[in-house]
């Protein structure tokens, strides 16, 4: 697992000052970060800030982005992420997103942004595939504490080995700002939204969504299923990769995003 | 110094069946309706007991818990304003966080006062972490929707004309509030405070602060309640206005009063079975809050000042967490108790635990209103009610 270190950049959107990170030159990727948060050194990032500029914002009420008590949902948190490309002015832009981010990149993508090119879905949340009612698509992770919740982010990393005394009070606090923040975001509706099956259609982009196949928070069905409902995605396992595939599998995940975003794919 | 009967209502003869945690998981499975019929209208019958006895009476409420099958203050307290004839009724409390629906709160309090003819304490709290698991409200801005349901229930009970409510939670086209509280404005509110920072709320509002279990401890947010309280109403607080739970047993013989340990401790034992993530779940506390625990993690359980399941029964009973004997004597306990964390003017006896059984409890309850009751209410000059104090 990673500490959420520091963004050296700084946004006024829509009201809120949101810090990011925006690095590299070339085309454009955005990466929305998971549940645990912006980690501006990590190692898919420095592969993709090698042939890309690389734009990654800490979502308000996460890292020490400020937030607002009308962002209550991920659907609420993608305008936000609108703002910040408009603000940018990206275009053609490869949006990459893990886990919550991956939800996150689904709902930019049903606002009909033309800015968008294509998605990469990193072991996504977001949609509900369960009929009955007494069933759920993933484990609660809320019934264990949050430094055991590798056990079901990560494949590599069963045990949580970070020691928050050795880091600076600025970063423990990003970490604590991560955990709410997801909680406000997953609690309740767990780890879905209720609309966004009303809505995926609108998602027309050339997607590729990548599902680790030791994910013990999603399973397969789950990930084909996520694929099916998106107009045009296809779905790519990664050996060896639990939930949080791109900290178990970073170069597997860059090749895959790299590969997809120079094909150059139309709908 | 008044005092108030308490029994948390447990379903404890659940707790053997299970080896893992009483609260948040326990399937219902180990629950026997036909147990939870009886011991039900026993916890009834020795707070009724307890009016008979020359005390007032308090009731709690949780989810999901074999240690309390009270699911709603309201509920009991409904059958208690009916049943009891002069005890003061305590709910503490509501769990305003977590309910959909305070006007519902708002009303149901304000039959019970209407019912009792103004015997009501109106006890508005925070709720503990694991509840959020049962209401399965956002621990994140917990403290938002508590301060916004507060207000919202004190307008509804205050005002004369209808109005309407659209707050952040809460939205509601009408408010009036059919029938008014007997007790105008309101009834008193009571909030409970274990750290120095939950103490300073109440004290800002003039409200009845309760401290539960602390131990010693409780001279902490007493302390904070006191300083909070003079900076703002520029003089001191009455006693009225601090509040403590401890348990209680008092007993005839020594027999008597081992098996009345037991079960004290057997609680102690059971406080423990809880899941560590239901404590404090992400939201619950601000996170600048988390940020001390995760940069020094408490080392061990317990993180008081001594380990209650190593210390003695003489030191629970010096420490205020069980006071026990013959009833002179645990006045004398609750008396040496109330001087050292700086007097309240509340006791909260927690009088039945875990399986103590009704003759036990009857027997302690009898006892401490004979014998102990009238040496505690010389304490403070006077056994004002909470009712005859400011209310913010």
């Amino acid at each position: 697992m990673y500490y959420p270190g520091a963004m050296p950049k700084r946004a006024r959107l829509g009201g809120l000052e949101i810090e990011y990170l925006d690095e590299g030159s070339g085309p454009v990727i955005l990466y929305l970060h998971s549940s645990e948060g912006a980690d501006p050194d990590s190692k898919l990032l420095n592969t993709l800030k090698k042939t890309h500029r690389v734009v990654m914002p800490a979502y308000p009420g996460f890292g020490l982005s400020e937030t607002a008590s009308y962002i209550k949902t991920v659907d609420d948190m993608s305008y936000v992420c609108l703002d910040l490309m408009e603000q940018l002015d990206l275009r053609d832009v490869t949006v990459v997103g893990s886990s919550l981010g991956g939800w996150l990149a689904v709902e930019l993508a049903t606002k009909a942004s033309d800015r968008i090119a294509r998605l990469v879905l990193d072991n996504p949340l977001g949609l509900r595939f369960q009929t009955s009612p007494t069933e759920r698509d993933f484990p609660d992770v809320f019934q264990d504490l949050p430094s055991e919740w590798c056990a079901y982010f990560s494949a590599s990393e069963p045990t949580d080995e970070r020691d928050w005394t050795t880091v600076s009070k600025d970063v423990a606090l990003r970490g604590a700002r991560n955990r709410e923040a997801f909680t406000k975001m997953g609690w309740s509706p767990y780890l879905y939204s209720r609309v966004l099956s009303g809505r995926v259609h609108r998602a027309t982009v050339p997607t590729l969504l990548l599902w680790g196949d030791q994910d013990k928070l999603a399973s397969r069905e789950y990930a084909e299923k996520y694929a099916a409902a998106l107009p045009n995605a296809k779905l790519k396992v990664i050996e060896g990769a639990g939930h949080f595939s791109f900290l178990d599998k970073p170069e597997a995940v860059a090749s895959a995003v790299l590969d997809f975003a120079d094909q150059k794919q139309t709908a | 110094m008044d005092v108030y009967f308490f029994c948390e209502q447990s379903h404890h003869p659940a707790w053997d069946k299970f080896d893992g945690m009483l609260r948040g998981d326990i399937p219902n499975k180990f629950g026997d309706p036909d147990v939870s019929s009886r011991l039900l209208n026993e916890y009834l019958d020795m707070y009724t007991l307890a009016d008979e006895c020359g005390m007032n009476v308090m009731v709690n409420e949780h989810h999901i818990a074999s240690s309390c099958m009270n699911v709603s203050i309201t509920l009991t307290l409904a059958v208690l304003a009916r049943v009891t004839k002069k005890a003061r009724l305590l709910g503490l409390g509501s769990i305003i966080t977590n309910r959909l629906d305070p006007i519902r709160v708002a009303e149901e309090y304000s039959v019970v006062d209407s019912i009792s003819g103004g015997r009501l304490d109106m006890g508005l709290v925070k709720g503990a972490g694991w509840e959020l698991y049962a209401s399965n409200s956002n621990p994140s801005g917990g403290m938002d929707r508590f301060w916004e349901a507060h207000d919202l229930i004190l307008e509804a009970m205050t005002r004369r004309e209808p109005f309407s409510w659209e707050g952040e939670h809460f939205d509601y086209r009408k408010v009036n509030l059919w029938p008014r509280p007997v007790q105008q404005d309101h009834p008193p509110v009571w909030f409970t405070g274990n750290s120095p920072g939950s103490a300073r709320l109440a004290a800002e509002k003039g409200y009845v602060n309760a401290a539960f279990l602390t131990g010693p401890g409780a001279k902490v947010p007493f302390d904070a309640y006191r300083e909070t309280y003079e900076a703002t109403f520029g003089k001191k607080p009455a006693d009225d206005r601090l509040a403590y739970l401890g348990m209680v047993s008092c007993s005839r013989d020594k027999a008597q009063t081992e098996r009345n340990i037991k079960a004290m401790r057997a609680y102690l034992a059971s406080v423990a079975r809880m899941r560590p993530a239901h404590m404090m779940p992400p939201g619950y506390a601000p996170p600048e809050a988390f940020v001390p625990m995760m940069q020094a993690p408490p080392k061990g359980a317990g993180g008081g000042p001594f380990n209650m399941g190593t210390a003695t029964d003489e030191e629970l009973a010096k420490a205020g967490i069980m006071f026990w004997g013959e009833p002179e004597r645990v006045a004398d306990q609750i008396s040496a108790f109330n001087e050292m964390v700086g007097g309240f003017g509340h006791f909260l006896l927690m009088g039945q635990n875990a399986h103590q059984p009704y003759e036990d409890v009857r027997d302690s309850l009898v006892l401490f209103g004979e014998h102990a009751l009238p040496e505690l209410e010389k304490i403070g000059g006077s056994s004002a009610s909470s009712k005859e104090s400011v209310t913010a």
